[in-house]
């Protein structure tokens, strides 16, 4: 895919002593996602000394470097250089994950239900009868942050975080949807989980999907919990 | 010399040594994390206080990187089953082998037999003890550094046995005992705390502007490696949009919707959404890691050639050390010590 605004319009920040910020400001969401993404995946390929990490997300690109190898001008020439490059996005594969929503596996399905106006049944039905698109990979260990669905409003945060999530839950925050893959802190409301393990670091990569590929959700009940409840790799759909 | 395994590497005596670990309060293997791995959602994590675990492992002649321990917040006491070559940093002020007490931040012989006590420090929290060679301890993506979120990690208890491959044996001590002055200066960790920080992108967002960061904060006990969290004044916010999730760098200092301060450490999320009004210099990530509840703070923005000047500076200082530390291990003819990639700061 390539993109629709190649010199997209974008501000740099200096982010601390070694990084920087990327911020895309066109007007539509779609293509400074798209700009972030791609930005993204230039830079990791970048041959430019002293990259050390990129983070690509709805609308930004935060890129961290060695201060001895690089400095915010050679980085930022950098960004500058891969913007009018053309860079493209891969191919988007849909994977399927199924969900036990409600009862102890979404103990907030509810809440979020009532804040949207819906049944339970409602929501579900919305949250799973649509695909998400997967924005960007991140935090903890390769939770996938999805958007997509009209939800009716957007869904407040917990007023008090967890502490420690049940890995495999599905929060919902604002108008995303995101996946817990380990027992992080975490402040979205919880209206599912699934049984099945996303991060594997027996497989490179660990996690099978990246961002711009599209999730479908799958209502699984109770007692098919046990068939899911395996690795990714070794569910077949 | 104590049980050793010996094998012969590259025409040098490379032995298996071992540490037994009688007494450990919270004690980890750690080194300096993992970085770039953003696209898999993993965090940095590592070290606390990078400079104090980098100089620790230079002067023994590591890597800057190696594996080392870290004691947090605690004590550490271990019996020596070979002779090591060691040196500890961070906040202990002092620490004892055998009862005898021995300064902080210069490399020491250990012989075989001796006990270590490393003390709990009476200010800062994080101390480092770096012994030559390689500690035998399980990596993941490439680090043996704790990620609660990997459930990963190898902490020290009573009875926890530690190998490290190393070159140093008793042949290489000769007639005189080596004694070492490198006078590399110790950092000092107050009750009172400045931290250099520079403009981050939402400062707009504060309406007394970076200003308001000089009031006096403190840093509240559900401080952890993930961030720091400080009460003192509410910083008022200018209304503004929502900001979507985006990458947030350590050292990020976060307004919360109440106006409260959280500084981002070593183990945090890699996005958030809160406005970042400044992001730590470096060296002042590693004293906010080291600073313990109660510990009254300043955030101080400056220029970015300030930040910038301060960072050469203390690279060029432990990059200094480095020669000084090969030299004086080269003038005992000790360079089979000496890791090959010596101080690189490749994890910068």
């Amino acid at each position: 895919m390539q993109l629709a605004n190649l010199l997209a319009e974008h501000l740099c920040h200096e982010y601390g002593d070694s990084g920087i910020l990327v911020d895309f400001t066109n007007a539509d969401y779609e293509q400074r996602w798209q700009q972030a993404q791609a930005l993204g995946t230039a830079l990791r390929a970048s041959a430019e000394l002293g990259i050390v990490d990129v983070v690509s997300t709805y609308q930004n690109v935060f890129v961290s470097f060695n201060p001895l190898r690089a400095s915010h001008k050679s980085i930022m020439a950098e960004i500058e250089l891969l913007i009018k490059s053309k860079p493209a996005l891969r191919p988007a594969t849909l994977f399927k994950i199924p969900i036990a929503y409600g009862h102890d596996y979404g103990p907030n399905l509810e809440f979020v239900a009532s804040v949207c106006e819906l049944t339970p049944t409602q929501l579900i039905e919305l949250h799973s009868g649509q695909e998400w698109t997967i924005r960007f990979v991140g935090s903890p260990v390769g939770a996938p942050f999805l958007d997509g669905p009209k939800i009716p409003v957007s869904i407040p945060r917990l007023t008090t975080p967890l502490a420690r999530m049940i890995p495999g839950s599905l929060g919902l925050s604002g108008f995303q949807t995101i996946i817990y893959n380990a027992p992080s802190p975490g402040g979205w409301q919880i209206i599912g989980r699934t049984p099945v393990q996303l991060f594997d670091l027996t497989h490179n990569p660990p996690v099978p999907y990246a961002p711009g590929d599209r999730v479908s959700f799958l209502p699984i009940s109770e007692r098919e919990w046990d068939s899911w409840n395996k690795p990714f790799h070794e569910v077949r759909l | 010399m104590g049980l050793m395994e010996q094998t012969i590497s590259r025409g040098k005596t490379l032995s298996i040594a071992k540490i037994q670990v009688q007494r450990a309060g919270y004690v980890i293997v750690q080194d300096l994390g993992r970085t770039g791995l953003a696209a898999i959602g993993i965090s940095a994590n590592g070290a606390g206080d990078q400079s104090s675990a980098r100089l620790a492992n230079i002067l023994v002649g590591n890597g800057d990187g190696d594996a080392l321990i870290e004691i947090i917040a605690s004590e550490l006491v271990v019996k020596v089953d070979s002779d090591l070559l060691i040196a500890v940093t961070g906040a202990a002020k002092s620490f004892e082998i055998d009862s005898v007490s021995h300064a902080t931040h210069e490399t020491l012989v250990v012989l075989s037999g001796s006990t270590i006590f490393i003390p709990a420090p009476v200010n800062g929290q994080r101390t480092y003890l770096a012994i030559n060679g390689q500690i035998q301890a399980p990596t993941i993506l490439g680090s043996v550094g704790p990620d609660s979120f990997l459930d990963f990690g190898q902490r020290l208890i009573g009875g926890t046995e530690l190998s490290i491959e190393t070159h140093f044996n008793a042949e290489l001590l000769g007639s005189d005992f080596p004694m070492f002055r490198f006078n590399f200066p110790a950092p000092n960790h107050p009750n009172e705390i400045r931290l250099l920080a520079t403009v981050g992108p939402d400062v707009d967002r504060l309406k007394a502007g970076a200003a308001g960061l000089e009031e006096q904060f403190t840093v509240l006990p559900q401080s952890d490696h993930v961030g720091m969290r400080l009460s003192g004044v509410d910083l008022e916010l200018v209304v503004a949009g929502e900001i979507l999730s985006r990458g947030v760098p350590i050292g990020a200092v976060e307004v919360t919707p109440s106006g409260e301060l959280i500084i981002l450490l070593r183990g945090r999320l890699l996005t958030a959404g809160y406005p970042v009004v400044a992001v730590l210099t470096r060296s002042a990530i590693d004293q906010a890691s080291q600073a313990t509840p109660g510990t009254k703070v300043t955030i101080a923005v400056v220029d970015m050639d300030v930040a910038q000047r301060e960072l050469a500076e203390k690279e060029h200082l432990l990059g200094q050390l480095s020669v000084r530390v090969a030299q004086a291990f080269s003038t005992r003819g000790w360079q089979q010590l000496l890791a090959v990639d010596h101080s690189s700061f490749r994890n910068l």
